[in-house]
């Protein structure tokens, strides 16, 4: 096998939320499985909060440091959230704070939505002054980047440690860590009450952070390629990677996004861009465009907004999550299956369907590959 | 119903409807005469035509061989706004490119030229300088990237532009600085006519439900395109006839030539692409429209139809992403059977009097470039009948801001700011920008929108002395929300602090980002091409963060 070789019972292209469930799923039932990722998309511009009221997206996989089911979060603007199905640990989950205690919220000098004052009369909280030689920036970023190098976050802390005396938890803007997970649990070590951030909007380092930890929760074996592959539908094994690489596989999970993350492109009509396949519309009646249509997708048919969703249109799949033809009854073909943003019409929300999605996707891919022999 | 509002002391002299240019400016006008003036506007300031036009106070060349009085009145008045307010005007020359080979090009380019010799003849009347033939190779250099091919050569011509808001709010400002009540989002519902005399409106406060009674010994409609409907609530509708027409612009993300550029449409209609801030505007469609006026749609063919033309000069709008759409409806005079591009942009002041209604007036029809002189023809017919024989002073006075040059270096450096971002709140708010910064801290001083780019302190100040009411009113006075991020970055930071100063609760801080997001977001529908439906995305992921439901 040369370096350009790859072998894998199950390809998921994609490694956002519903291609690590897909993969993870695949792996459990027993196939080899690669994933091929070509940058972040909707998953790592999420707010960290996983949407979802009443059920736990993972089932068995509910384990872990990784979500927290039914917390209580409050955000930036001071309004609270509930019913989320569970969110990044570092989140704090203000409903879990000691009753009978005064949280603080530290007034850091950021992005102009954190308001200190709006969440601490939320909370029934107490606004935290912060020291002069705090960081500051303009974006949440710019400070979460300052908080990741070896012993900052402790640094920080221990010069909030005098301001929180008596407090019964801290309160912060999203900026607990870029790259790295455990920020809050390095404060909260210091300090000795529970530490964690305020929910914020896409693209804040919650989101950015739950990408990092899902990428984290793929199983060892797990090949991950930075690439780009195309689908030929009716010709597998046919991949063609960007890079000239080529893969030998038996079944292929499209995971590749919706708008955001690049699997749906619109340029004069709207397609799906690794296979070709046909895309529907939300009302599941009309197939909107194969590769090459002509014009005519006029976005104010497929953008909905009345929920504020971008996905009213995607792929349709069958139970099984393999992808359908134009007629919405035979499958495109017998190994090509999709999960995610990339579907279309679903009526869940967010991570929580992605993660559903893909592990339904991502198992049946396994098991075909028995049947099919 | 009846009232008693003609038996008591009229809470007024002048009462006007309209938050546009033409209300705004006439409540100056009659401000400044020394007449007290109540201003109700049934949405924003600016909300309609006014503040969604080119902003072109040019003289109209368009209208130069059909209504030659309508260029000169322009022109006329364009040279007094750039008085009264040299802040937020900006010099746009244009090229109007030729194409074609051998005598038939040369004819059309002879005629250009005959034509723009023609203009030129107003051009002093607004500091304007006079036209200049250019050979292909020059226009090349004036306007790299222009299709080249066929090119015979061009003619240029010399317009301003101003912002419509900040016209329309700095008119308002000025005339509740000399006494006028402004009331913003509060609808009329009647006009009360007793005894053959126009007595005052009952109105309501579209936010909170108030009901209002105000009594006036005149009533004036400047309602634009919505002006039959208002004064049907006077049984007067028949005698204000307006045909209004649609206009649609484009903003794209940035200002992809320096020079404004004029192009044929597929009917043959002109239309144009010209700088805007940081940003590029590229209009102008003028179609008949019935729809709601509170809220006219875009259609996706509109949108192709300006792209496409624009792309015959100037290929590389197609490289550019579309971040806004803007619309409004022209209040044109209305005639039958005349394409809409023919109608009248004149405009007339109907005394109501011959009506039954002694002391209503409707101001019909008007360009945002004449608005001064059309306010003031109004006030010296009103003000008289009210005795008030004060001359009009709109055309010296300046408007808040314009009072004096400021220096923008000196402020950006004693302020700690980029000079652009001085220079934008400049231009919105001339030697007033020394005040907000002043007023503000350090927190005050941080960028809040980073494209246009907004301060914090600017938020705080339409929400304080701007009469804003709901986010979206913020961002027509301030460009919050504007950018290329359509939003994504700014909606919650703006509504958090405007809701400091407005009470907003942490639920309605949420409710007001959400309602900016989805407003700009629909206005973009109909444009979203391969280069914006990727962000369009993303906004609709922040809308769907802000869109939970917040606990009680």
């Amino acid at each position: 096998m040369s370096a350009h070789e790859v072998t894998a019972d199950v390809l998921v292209i994609g490694g956002g939320a519903a291609g690590v469930a897909a993969a993870r799923a695949a792996h459990e039932a027993g196939a080899t499985v690669a994933v091929v990722a070509d940058g972040g998309g909707a998953t790592s511009l999420g707010s960290g909060v996983v949407w979802g009221a009443a059920r736990d997206p993972f089932g068995a996989w509910a384990a872990g440091d990784l979500w927290r089911v039914g917390g209580r979060y409050v955000t930036v603007a001071g309004w609270l959230l509930e019913g989320a199905a569970g969110a990044l640990r570092s989140l704090l989950d203000v409903g879990a704070l000691p009753l009978g205690g005064t949280p603080g919220v530290l007034d850091l000098a950021t992005h102009p939505s954190w308001s200190a004052r709006l969440v601490a009369q939320t909370l029934g909280a107490r606004v935290v002054t912060a020291p002069d030689d705090a960081p500051t920036g303009q974006s949440f970023r710019e400070v979460a980047v300052t908080l990741d190098p070896e012993g900052a976050a402790e640094a920080f802390a221990r010069s909030l440690a005098p301001r929180c005396e008596g407090l019964s938890g801290l309160l912060l803007p999203p900026v607990l860590g870029l790259s790295r997970l455990d920020v809050a649990a390095r404060m909260g070590a210091v300090l000795g009450i529970p530490v964690g951030e305020a929910a914020g909007s896409p693209g804040d380092p919650p989101g950015l952070r739950a990408m990092r930890a899902l990428r984290r929760w793929l199983p060892e074996g797990v090949a991950v390629l930075n690439d780009r592959a195309t689908v030929r539908p009716g010709r597998l094994p046919g991949l063609v990677f960007r890079s000239g690489r080529l893969v030998k596989t038996r079944s292929v999970v499209l995971a590749t996004g919706g708008l955001v993350g690049g699997g749906l492109v619109f340029e004069e009509t709207l397609r799906e861009a690794a296979a070709g396949a046909p895309v529907w519309t939300r009302d599941r009646r009309r197939v909107l465009a194969r590769a090459g249509a002509a014009r005519g997708a006029d976005p104010v048919e497929w953008f909905d907004e009345h929920t504020g969703r971008a996905r009213g249109a995607g792929l349709r799949v069958d139970a099984s999550g393999r992808v359908l033809d134009g007629d919405g009854e035979t499958p495109l073909g017998e190994w090509l299956y999709a999960a995610g943003e990339v579907c279309n019409g679903r009526g869940g929300d967010g991570l929580a369907d992605a993660l559903a999605d893909g592990a339904r996707a991502g198992r049946s891919a396994a098991q075909s590959i028995g049947r099919r022999g | 119903m009846t009232t008693d509002l003609a038996h008591r002391r009229p809470d007024c002299d002048v009462l006007i409807i309209g938050g546009g240019v033409n209300g705004t400016g006439l409540a100056r006008d009659l401000s400044l005469r020394g007449l007290r003036v109540i201003l109700l506007e049934r949405n924003d300031l600016a909300f309609g035509a006014s503040g969604n036009s080119s902003g072109m106070i040019h003289g109209g060349p368009r209208y130069l061989t059909t209504h030659p009085s309508v260029t000169r009145s322009s022109c006329v008045d364009s040279g007094y706004i750039q008085t009264i307010a040299p802040h937020m005007i900006f010099r746009t020359p244009f090229v109007m490119p030729v194409y074609g080979h051998g005598p038939v090009a040369r004819v059309r380019f002879d005629a250009f030229d005959a034509f723009f010799s023609l203009y030129d003849e107003y051009q002093p009347l607004k500091r304007g300088k006079p036209h200049t033939r250019l050979t292909p190779s020059e226009t090349l250099t004036l306007v790299p990237g222009l299709r080249s091919d066929d090119l015979y050569g061009s003619v240029t011509f010399d317009e301003w532009g101003i912002y419509g808001n900040r016209l329309c709010v700095a008119n308002a400002i000025d005339a509740v600085e000399h006494g006028c009540r402004l009331y913003v989002h509060t609808s009329v519902e009647r006009i009360v006519v007793e005894e053959g005399r126009a007595t005052g409106v009952t109105a309501r406060d579209r936010i909170d439900g108030r009901a209002y009674e105000f009594s006036a010994r005149a009533v004036v409609n400047c309602t634009g395109a919505w002006s039959p409907i208002t004064a049907a609530t006077a049984g007067v509708s028949e005698h204000v006839r307006v045909r209004p027409g649609k206009g649609v612009h484009l903003i794209l993300d940035r200002p992809i030539t320096d020079i404004g550029v004029m192009a044929d449409a597929v009917d043959g209609r002109q239309i144009f692409i010209e700088p805007w801030g940081n940003t590029a505007l590229i209009g102008t469609t003028d179609d008949d429209t019935y729809a709601d006026l509170d809220d006219l749609p875009v259609t996706t063919d509109e949108v192709r139809y300006l792209v496409e033309g624009i792309e015959q000069v100037l290929p590389r709008v197609r490289d550019a992403r579309i971040i806004g759409v803007t619309v409004g409806a022209r209040p044109s005079l209305y005639a039958w059977g005349k394409m809409e591009d023919a109608l009248s942009r004149e405009h007339e002041v109907v005394d109501h009097a011959a009506h039954g209604a002694q002391g209503l007036f409707s101001l019909i029809g008007g360009k945002l470039a004449s608005y001064r002189m059309f306010a003031q023809e109004a006030a010296d017919l009103i003000a008289p009948k009210l005795g008030n024989h004060a001359p009009c002073t709109t055309h010296s006075a300046p408007l808040p801001g314009g009072d004096r040059p400021v220096d923008i270096d000196l402020l950006a450096a004693r302020f700690e700011l980029s000079r652009f971002a001085v220079e934008r709140l400049v231009t919105r708010h001339g030697s007033r920008a020394e005040t907000i910064l002043a007023d503000s801290g350090r927190r005050g001083r941080m960028v809040v929108c980073s494209h246009e780019p907004v301060l914090a302190c600017e938020v705080r100040w339409a929400a304080k002395h701007e009469y804003a009411r709901t986010l979206l009113d913020v961002a027509r006075r301030t460009n919050l929300a504007m950018g290329a991020c359509g939003g994504n970055d700014c909606a919650l930071a703006g509504a958090v602090i405007a809701g400091e100063e407005l009470g907003w609760s942490p639920g309605e801080v949420r409710a007001q980002a959400a309602e900016l997001l989805r407003s700009r977001q629909r206005s973009r529908l109909p444009a979203i091409g391969d280069k914006q439906a990727r962000a369009e995305a993303m906004t609709m992921a922040a809308l769907r963060t802000l869109g939970r439901a917040a606990l009680p």
